[in-house]
């Protein structure tokens, strides 16, 4: 599988770091004696690099170290500099400084743009003082982060805001940062030399007027690379754009697997997470170059409870060590004993402990999470239709001591959702009761802004994704499952509603139509051919749930025809 | 994908020849520049040069550190093809065997000596972090040096894996074996022949037997059990570098190796002059401190003389 990881690390590697070198004249990137480079980053650039890249990779390939653009920097008037940024005003700003000085502050500039510099910002650079030590010039066209084999995000944090405000008057704002998006979403599909067909759903206003914006993006990418988006697959790709008033419940359910549960019950920064023992703290980094991690991370926390003292134990066994106690001092005195196999010991370990911190987190919440899974399926955990979910939810909400202000808002949100509005009165009383302070109450009354009916009558369509039907629920309290599920499916079934999902451009080559070739051989054993696989490529503006990033892989695994990725906006 | 927009740029800036744009031609103007301004830029340029050849010596360093990780890991890669050949020929090699005996010797040497070298620099960084605080030469020292841990424990384990995968391998052939002749033994009992080499109840069993090829198989048996015994040697061998390695990847961790958190490291660049002269602000407050003490013991002295002086002359009255 062409993980959006590997291939941005492969880009950056060969386009940047090595292309940069061979510039200057060695051409063999095995060679020691190469230039030593300082490697100086933005704000987005970092975020980029940290995503896909470590430092040792960098390292290895020349750079002496790596430095923040925006802060005052000591001169290496002996070293070649590569800078990646985006072309924007701030960041130009700081890269004009440098090229301003009398005195060089590097040898040589080579210079990476992260998008498509603009005329203006491209003018003011041809008349800089320093303009002759610059080697390289180039847009590497590679805005978005790289979270997960198949997740990017696209960062931006007024979009969310501007998108959904219903007042008019930050038009202008709002289609510069749709632009800003649109640009970055173009990115992602340049990257992946995709050339989509985009489709947006029709119940969102807004949502035609990204999809217009990110053709003409698009566009703009595709007469700079004729050959994005050619092949027979690629003819098939779709994008489809998306509102988070598609689904609401999801991002308010309390999510069961490991992943999810790590970050939404769990102190995590920035994919860290701080593991404490009895006197000392671990800081682990949650990252799928652990492979451990990534067959983990997706899977229900009954199944991790289980597996992971299983294969701790079988480890174990296999290296003829035997304990009867895994408490983690007993593992310190193995690991004393027996370093070469510190790796593996560590990494289980830590698993265990997170392991175990999720399921005591869960005991407090087991409770909640029934009430919210009745509520989002509107139907009890015997399978009987729900009618009223009152006696379940005021104990909730009556509750002082175990549920917090946010706990109670999630049930809440669910309970309008499963309502499809409830009268002024009793939304009132419902948030007196579980006595949600007044500035918070707006959560809530904000959904409308989604699209959603708060107060009943308000006459918003809400929902219309018609569900599908599934059979075969493992775990009571996770019956729940994501609309993108059934969008992605009805999508790569090809029934996906033209009505609620129109095309902007229909690319695709006739519906339905294959290329003959591919018939013979069989769409079935494209597990051979895992490279060519058309895509479809999502965007949720507002931002996907660790549910729905599930969902993707889920789908993944199970259609070898298309592959998904999944986006969001942060 | 990414497109070059050099050209666009030097017709735009109008740079020409740019073909024989020569490297060595801004160093001139710089030349030029400090000419130009003479007494003013000169000090400065002394103090970089000097960062400059200290950071040079030390790219150095770092370039034959890594030569000799790179060479220990075709080493490792080569022990690992090794492996393969010798448990897919029937006939067991003897050069090959001497080979491999060879580099699992030179690797022992050189990773040792890759580890002292790496320690070596570590101190020398942490020399440098108590002097020069987060600047840009330490930066690149702990960066280069991180990078090089890394690299030399990712090359390590590699090995580590493919011996212990080896033994494994030499484990179940001679398991294999054991059942060949036709006894069973219970795992347990396979594992004990093993560790201790005692071979009797086996032997027995082919004694029985008495026939060449139950001879050949004896003697395969014991060569695969020479084979994991000096593995477990070479492995003891290494047990103190391993347990340094797991020292260094626990202080390690993975957060050092993330681009952000390095990029958070950096810290705004003062030059030498500035810190200069913070240094003399606080010297000279450490001078007026003792200025006062010294005037304050003298009025001291004074008014004791004084009162002396006084209760001196107010007795004679």
């Amino acid at each position: 599988m062409t993980s959006l990881k590997n291939v941005t690390k492969q880009l950056i590697i060969n386009e940047v770091l090595r292309g940069s070198s061979s510039a200057t004249d060695n051409k063999n990137s095995n060679d020691l004696n190469q230039e030593w480079r300082v490697l100086i980053l933005d704000k987005q650039a970092t975020k980029v690099l940290t995503s896909c890249c470590n430092m040792q990779a960098v390292a290895t390939e020349g750079i002496s170290m790596v430095e923040d653009l925006y802060k005052k920097r000591q001169p290496f008037p002996n070293l070649e500099a590569v800078y990646i940024l985006q072309p924007n005003s701030e960041s130009m700003e700081c890269l004009l400084q440098d090229l301003k000085l009398e005195q060089p502050m590097y040898k040589s500039f080579h210079i990476f743009f992260l998008e498509i510099c603009p005329m203006d910002l491209f003018d003011t650079l041809c008349g800089v003082p320093q303009k002759r030590r610059i080697k390289t010039l180039k847009e590497i066209n590679f805005s978005f982060i790289p979270a997960e084999s198949n997740v990017y995000l696209l960062d931006s944090e007024s979009s969310m805001k501007l998108y959904y405000n219903p007042q008019q008057n930050d038009e202008g704002n709002m289609l510069v940062e749709l632009q800003k998006l649109a640009e970055r979403l173009a990115t992602v599909c340049a990257t992946l030399g995709e050339f989509p067909s985009i489709r947006y759903r029709a119940g969102y206003p807004k949502n035609v007027v990204f999809a217009k914006a990110l053709e003409r993006k698009l566009q703009e990418y595709k007469a700079g690379d004729q050959g994005m988006g050619e092949g027979p697959e690629k003819l098939r790709s779709q994008l489809i754009i998306l509102d988070r008033g598609f689904d609401c419940v999801s991002p308010v359910v309390h999510e069961l697997t490991f992943q999810a549960m790590i970050h939404d019950l769990l102190d995590v920064k920035d994919n860290v997470y701080t593991i404490k023992s009895q006197n000392k703290s671990k800081d682990i980094l949650l990252d799928d170059n652990d492979e451990s991690w990534k067959s983990l991370k997706n899977i229900h926390i009954a199944e991790v409870m289980q597996k992971v003292p299983e294969e701790y134990k079988k480890f174990l066994e296999s290296k003829n060590i035997h304990s009867n106690k895994t408490n983690i001092k007993d593992l310190q005195l193995m690991i004393k004993k027996m370093p070469q196999y510190q790796k593996q010991l560590t990494m289980l370990d830590t698993q265990i402990n997170m392991a175990a911190d999720c399921n005591s987190a869960f005991k407090r919440i087991e409770k909640l999470c029934e009430v919210e899974q009745d509520l989002a399926t509107s139907v009890d955990g015997e399978g009987e239709k729900l009618r009223d979910p009152m006696p379940q939810i005021n104990p909730i909400i009556l509750d002082f001591d175990v549920f917090s202000e946010y706990d109670k808002l999630r049930v809440i949100i669910l309970y309008i959702l499963f309502k499809n509005g409830v009268p002024q009165s009793s939304l009132q009383k419902l948030l007196q009761h579980a006595n949600v302070s007044s500035d918070m109450h707006s959560i809530v009354t904000n959904l409308s802004l989604l699209g959603q009916n708060v107060i009943s009558g308000e006459g918003n369509n809400g929902n219309q994704i018609p569900r599908k039907e599934r059979e075969g629920v493992r775990y009571k309290l996770s019956r729940w499952v994501p609309v993108i599920k059934d969008v992605m499916e009805y999508a790569l079934d090809d029934n996906l509603d033209k009505r609620l999902f129109p095309f902007q451009l229909n690319r695709l080559s006739e519906t339905g139509y294959r290329v003959p070739t591919s018939t013979r051989y069989g769409w079935h054993n494209q597990g051979s051919l895992p490279r060519n696989r058309p895509k479809i490529i999502i965007f949720v503006m507002g931002g996907v749930t660790y549910s729905e990033i599930r969902s993707a892989y889920e789908v993944n695994s199970q259609q070898n025809d298309y592959e998904v990725i999944i986006g969001k906006k942060r | 994908m990414s497109r070059n927009r050099l050209h666009e740029f030097r017709l735009k800036a109008d740079i020409t020849g740019e073909k024989e744009f020569q490297p060595l031609e801004p160093k001139n103007q710089a030349m030029d520049n400090k000419n130009d301004d003479e007494g003013s830029g000169d000090t400065v340029i002394e103090v970089k040069e000097s960062v400059d050849s200290e950071v040079e010596s030390y790219f150095m360093e770092v370039n034959d550190t890594r030569k000799m990780i790179q060479e220990l890991d075709t080493d490792v890669e080569r022990v690992k093809q090794l492996h393969k050949t010798i448990f897919s020929s029937v006939y067991s090699d003897e050069r090959k065997k001497v080979e491999l005996d060879n580099l699992i010797s030179v690797i022992k040497t050189s990773s040792q000596v890759i580890r002292l070298k790496l320690k070596d620099m570590k101190e020398a960084n942490f020399q440098a972090q108590e002097e020069g605080g987060a600047s840009a030469p330490v930066r690149i020292r702990t960066t280069q040096h991180s990078a090089l841990q890394q690299s030399f424990i990712d090359v390590m384990y590699e090995y580590q894996i493919a011996q212990t995968k080896y033994r494994d391998k030499c484990k179940a052939q001679i398991k294999r074996q054991i059942e060949i002749t036709g006894k069973n033994f219970s795992e347990g009992e396979v594992d004990d022949m093993i560790e201790k080499g005692n071979w009797s109840v086996f032997t027995q069993g082919i004694i029985v037997l008495e026939t060449q090829q139950a001879k050949k198989v004896l003697a395969d048996v014991e060569a695969r059990h020479q084979d994991i015994q000096k593995l477990e040697q070479s492995l003891l061998d290494l047990h103190g570098l391993f347990a340094e390695l797991a020292v260094m990847v626990e202080a390690q961790g993975h957060v050092v190796n993330s681009i952000a958190a390095s990029v958070m490291e950096t810290v705004d660049y003062a030059d030498k002059g500035r810190r200069e002269l913070r240094k003399a602000v606080i010297l000279k407050k450490k001078v007026r401190k003792k200025q006062i003490c010294v005037y304050l013991t003298l009025a001291m002295v004074v008014l004791i003389i004084a009162l002396i002086l006084t209760s001196y002359f107010c007795g004679l009255f």
